[in-house]
């Protein structure tokens, strides 16, 4: 205990050498480091280098602190002492008081050290913490003494709910067997532990290491629980705690343990479809090759292009890694030629067993629609061919002119007659739609919004009548500037009198005319905002391909996206 | 009371002197009343003083818990002008007769300062710039008093030129009055400011002549005025470096001459910018330097919450308001600043005395406890026997653990504080008789220099028996022996505020 003594006597005798420090206080300091440092006889030390702090003994003293006297400069000198805790790696600031009254020592309960570590100095509960014991001891007097310091640092591990945290984990009950498998925290986040593999109907829980611990991750309510599929949460406790998470049936799962969010997640492989990106593999293919999604859809994924006899499966890149892959759902390698069937996963490694055969080489489609989990998978016999159009050329003088339509250009005052260097008035390559590979005849553009102008697109617009307000457009098959195959909307027009305009809202399909007639001058308006436009030509057909037709054969959606 | 000196050596050879030395321990903490010392909390008299003002401020919201402010501080600073002082003409806002809303204002806040210990200490202004009522009562310019208009938002509010014969005639009669009621230490701390100029702080003047010439007239007339008129207690004048100029922040070549000019009339400093580098910078420090030690000052910050973005105080090196805080705090370590300031705003969450005690409780009790003058006596040799009639010799060594000093040697304080050693009665604890040091000075004593003295008293006239020795640093302005400095000492006081040293017999 500190005592207070502000009478303290220290000697009977009449003390003239204070009188001269009337005049030696004001004289010129001088710094005598050789002496002072000659003279650093001060030491603090500190009766444990480690303490487990113990909760159930809070009052109970737990660590004393000491130290010596620094070294008398005599009554010429008041010297003053500090005492500080700190803890070096916390930003609290360090807690400090003088020591006025010859008290060298400090003693500390179980709970002062637990509520200063946790309270002050913001450390963990169950974790070990430096804490830095320092007295300084100052000197003020007649010349200027350098300090005396000295420190000690003790190690002290608080108590309380346990971390959830580990240096080691590991993957223990009896849905794992008798030998807990340890797992690697991931490649990119070292917070989250991830198994796939099979497991057995059964209990399943997750010791770790940490520190000087062995601890175990259970389910937060302390309780068995069944798995959910969803993230459940998790705490840290004592490693005899049995409480586990169960398993009901025994087949290939994904365990996630993730450290963020303190939660573990359980999904029988079979459920999971996660994919950042698809891949075709197999002796089909020379090498591994990546398929792209749809500018139309990014859930479906499409490939169109060579083929040959062998074994196809499509390996699914998720968090860099390409665990599962895309198989069939049966047993049989057969193709369903044509048709959207639901496909199965298999882990990548399996696939030795679990492909699709393809039976010939040849140009082959498919299509995968990762929210439906249905692959189409086109032969050459059932893959769609480009539709046709039919009209008078007249730019190559060939009438009448037959072309596949493999891209879409939009026309119309709607980028007032800009151009590319090489193409007409009015043609840009960024405004044309591009061919999905799913459907050959859906057309698409995705890109920046599209502009809205009014203007003279056509060099012989006066000749022909065609103005053209703010937004309007036409899809044509080819960068002709004159007399080609356009897609119109269904507006009344008239060439060289009038001209008609459809407004679709964006998201609203419409219906649109392909001709060489005078539904060329029938406009769409794009919305405000568009940067995404579909076409589909599903209808068109030998009865509507032709210059002349006046029948709906096509379908306009303008998009926000 | 008897006075220090006499022969060098005393008692007789049946009885000789001797002395005990006695270590005292210093307080460090706890928060003392002095004078020109401490936290000053800040109000005003306008609309934007919340009628629960003291509610507030004794349930303040902290980083520690609830805290009542006033446990912190040692005054209460009302900001006011010369219109809510003196609604009509005659009638001041101290008059019970005086009924206006200021008034009653004053009332609130008079009565709260005095339930809790605080001295008061009064901002003036009679400048009308940034208010949206005239700052002088509307008499002054129905009298002829000529000045010039300003707009605050859509408001045009008028000012009187501060070389304006009328004005500086009706604003001494009401500063007169004015003083009679507040040049009272009792109650007044001291006086923050004389009012003229933008904000009251002497700079952005407008002259009547359109120049700057009148400048050190008006200056010498107000600073003449003031310091006759508040005697016994100290007044401030603001320190920059734009002295009376036209400007609010152009170095004038002047500035410094003038403001030591004031000093030397018996000014103290005040500064309404500290913690802004722009405002308090070079010119203003190395000012400040100067008089460290010899002149009180107060350090009121300058960024204030509810007016400026965290965008303008990360301009100026801050990134949140506790850097703010500390920036102020380190300005006013540099300065040795005698007192730091709470700034008040109506909405609390939003103050700056909010801040202190939410972004920097620390500071806040760092200021009390290393800041703000602290002394005390580290050692005393003291007579434990001694002959009546014997001439003793008592050495005392004195400390200040604050980084501000004891302002005994401004005009107002001038040998009003003297230590004085005192034979107690051991049971009353009340001095029987009085042993002056006329020669210590406690303005000498600054923080890391102790000094010592030695003084020698002759015990005549005191009868036989066994006394106590009390020190203590008496106000010799009262009649006794009040105790009118305290010493920081951790215990052994009397009652009256008398630390007890040692027991003596006088045979």
């Amino acid at each position: 205990m500190k005592a207070i003594d502000t009478m303290k006597t220290i000697s009977k005798i009449a003390f003239a050498a204070l009188a001269l420090l009337a005049a030696a206080a004001c004289n010129k300091h001088e710094i005598d480091n050789k002496k002072s440092n000659y003279n650093a006889t001060m030491e603090i030390s500190a009766s444990k280098d480690v303490v487990i702090l113990n909760e159930a003994a809070p009052n109970e003293v737990a660590l004393t602190v000491t130290w010596t006297p620094a070294y008398d400069y005599g009554s010429d000198f008041i010297m003053t002492y500090q005492y500080s805790v700190e803890v070096p790696t916390s930003k609290a600031s360090a807690i400090s008081e003088y020591e006025d009254d010859g008290v060298f020592t400090r003693s500390y309960t179980n709970k002062q050290l637990q509520d200063m570590l946790i309270g002050h100095f913001g450390q963990l509960t169950s974790t070990k913490a430096q804490l830095k014991f320092g007295v300084t001891a100052t000197y003020t007097g007649p010349r200027i003494v350098i300090p005396d310091m000295s420190s000690i640092t003790v190690t002290v591990k608080t108590y309380g709910p346990k971390q959830f945290a580990a240096d080691k984990v590991y993957m223990a009950g009896t849905a794992v067997g008798a030998n807990p498998v340890e797992l690697s925290p991931s490649a990119n986040n070292s917070a989250l532990y991830v198994y796939t593999g099979n497991l057995t109907a059964g209990k399943l829980n997750f010791p770790v290491e940490y520190g000087d611990e062995n601890n175990v991750i259970i389910p937060a309510s302390g309780k068995d629980e069944a798995v959910t599929g969803e993230a459940q949460a998790a705490i840290a406790d004592e490693g005899t705690k049995t409480a586990s998470w169960v398993i009901p049936t025994s087949e290939s799962y994904r365990v996630t343990l993730n450290f963020t969010t303190q939660s573990v997640t359980v999904i029988p492989t079979s459920q999971i479809f996660e994919v950042d990106s698809l891949f075709l593999a197999g002796t089909a293919l020379d090498k591994e090759t990546k398929i792209e999604a749809t500018l139309e859809n990014p859930s479906v994924y499409a490939f169109h292009g060579e083929l040959k006899a062998g074994s196809l499966y499509l390996p699914v890149s998720f968090n860099e890694a390409k665990t599962l892959s895309i198989v069939p759902a049966g047993d049989s390698h057969d193709i369903v030629d044509g048709t959207a069937v639901a496909f199965g996963q298999a882990l990548t490694t399996q696939t030795g067993a679990k492909y699709w055969t393809i039976p010939a080489d040849g140009v082959y489609r498919i299509v995968v629609d990762t929210d439906a989990k249905t692959i189409k998978i086109y032969s050459p016999a059932t893959d769609p061919k480009n539709k046709e159009v039919i009209f008078n050329n007249t730019v190559d003088k060939i009438n009448p002119y037959t072309m596949e339509v493999t891209e879409l250009w939009m026309w119309g005052g709607f980028n007032a007659a800009d151009k590319d260097s090489d193409l007409k008035a009015g043609f840009q390559r960024k405004y044309t739609l591009k061919q999905s590979l799913a459907n050959p005849y859906v057309f698409v553009y995705l890109g920046d919004a599209l502009p809205r102008k009014s203007g003279n697109y056509n060099s012989k617009n006066s000749v022909t009548g065609a103005t053209s307000g703010a937004a309007w457009l036409t899809f044509l098959v080819t960068s002709l500037e004159n007399n080609v195959y356009a897609f119109g909307s269904t507006a009344d027009a008239k060439r060289n009198d009038h001209t008609g305009t459809v407004e679709p809202a964006l998201g609203e399909t419409v219906d649109g005319i392909g001709s060489q007639g005078d539904h060329r001058y029938s406009y769409f308006v794009i919305p405000e905002g568009a940067n995404c436009v579909i076409v589909d030509i599903s209808d068109v057909s030998s009865a509507n391909n032709m210059a002349s037709n006046t029948a709906v054969n096509a379908k306009v959606t303008f998009y926000k996206r | 009371m008897a006075a220090c000196g006499g022969k060098e050596n005393g008692g007789s050879a049946e009885t000789p002197t001797t002395n005990t030395t006695v270590t005292i321990a210093p307080d460090r903490t706890t928060l003392y009343r002095n004078p020109f010392s401490g936290w000053v909390i800040y109000s005003g008299l306008g609309d934007g003083l919340s009628d629960n003002f003291w509610q507030e401020y004794d349930n303040m919201d902290s980083s520690v818990g609830k805290v009542r402010v006033s446990d912190y501080a040692n005054a209460l600073l009302i900001r006011s002008y010369w219109s809510q002082a003196e609604p009509e003409e005659g009638l001041y806002f101290w008059d019970e007769a005086c009924n206006t809303k200021p008034a009653q204002r004053f009332r609130m806040l008079r009565d709260g300062a005095r339930q809790r210990g605080l001295k008061l200490i009064f901002q003036l202004r009679a400048d009308s710039r940034d208010l949206h009522v005239n700052a002088c009562p509307d008499y002054v310019r129905a009298k002829g008093a000529k000045g010039f208009e300003s707009t605050t938002g859509s408001t045009k509010v008028w000012t009187p030129y501060p070389d304006d014969p009328i004005f500086q005639q009706l604003y001494e009669k009401f500063l007169r009055a004015f003083a009679r009621e507040f040049n009272n230490p009792d109650e007044v701390d001291w006086m923050g400011s004389w009012g003229i100029g933008k904000w009251g702080e002497y700079h952005t003047c407008i002259y009547s002549t359109g120049n700057e010439s009148p400048r050190e007239p008006v200056f010498d007339f107000f600073t003449d005025l003031f310091l006759e008129i508040f005697d016994k207690v100290p007044v401030c004048i603001n320190f920059h470096k734009s002295i009376g100029t036209g400007s609010g922040d152009k170095t004038d070549p002047d500035s410094q001459r003038l403001v030591q000019k004031g000093i030397d009339k018996g000014l103290c400093l005040t500064s309404g910018a500290f913690g802004m580098h722009a405002y308090y910078g070079t010119w203003e420090k190395n000012f400040i330097h100067t008089q460290r030690w010899k002149v009180p000052i107060h350090a009121e910050g300058g960024w204030v919450r509810a007016s400026h973005s965290l965008a303008a105080i990360q301009n100026d090196g801050y990134s949140d308001w506790g850097e703010v805080r500390r920036g102020e705090f380190e300005d006013s370590r540099d300065a040795c600043a005698n007192t730091m300031d709470f700034r008040y705003n109506s909405n609390v969450a939003m103050s700056e005395t909010w801040s202190w005690f939410n972004d920097a409780y620390d500071l806040v009790q760092e200021a009390i406890q290393t800041q703000f003058y602290r002394l005390y006596p580290d050692r005393i040799s003291i007579p434990e026997k001694a002959a009546k009639g014997a001439e003793i010799s008592i050495t005392h060594r004195w400390n200040n653990l604050g980084w501000a000093y004891c302002p005994t040697n401004i005009k107002p304080f001038k040998d009003r504080f003297k230590v004085v050693f005192a034979l107690l009665n051991p049971a009353t604890g009340k001095p029987v008789h009085m042993y002056t040091c006329d020669d210590v000075k406690p303005c000498d004593w600054t923080h890391g220099t102790p000094v010592s003295y030695t003084n020698k008293f002759k015990l005549d006239n005191v009868e036989s028996g066994t006394y106590t020795w009390g020190v203590g640093i008496v106000d010799r302005s009262k009649t006794g022996a009040v105790i009118g400095i305290q010493i920081a000492a951790k215990s052994g006081k009397t009652a009256d505020g008398w630390l007890k040293l040692a027991d003596v017999t006088i045979e």
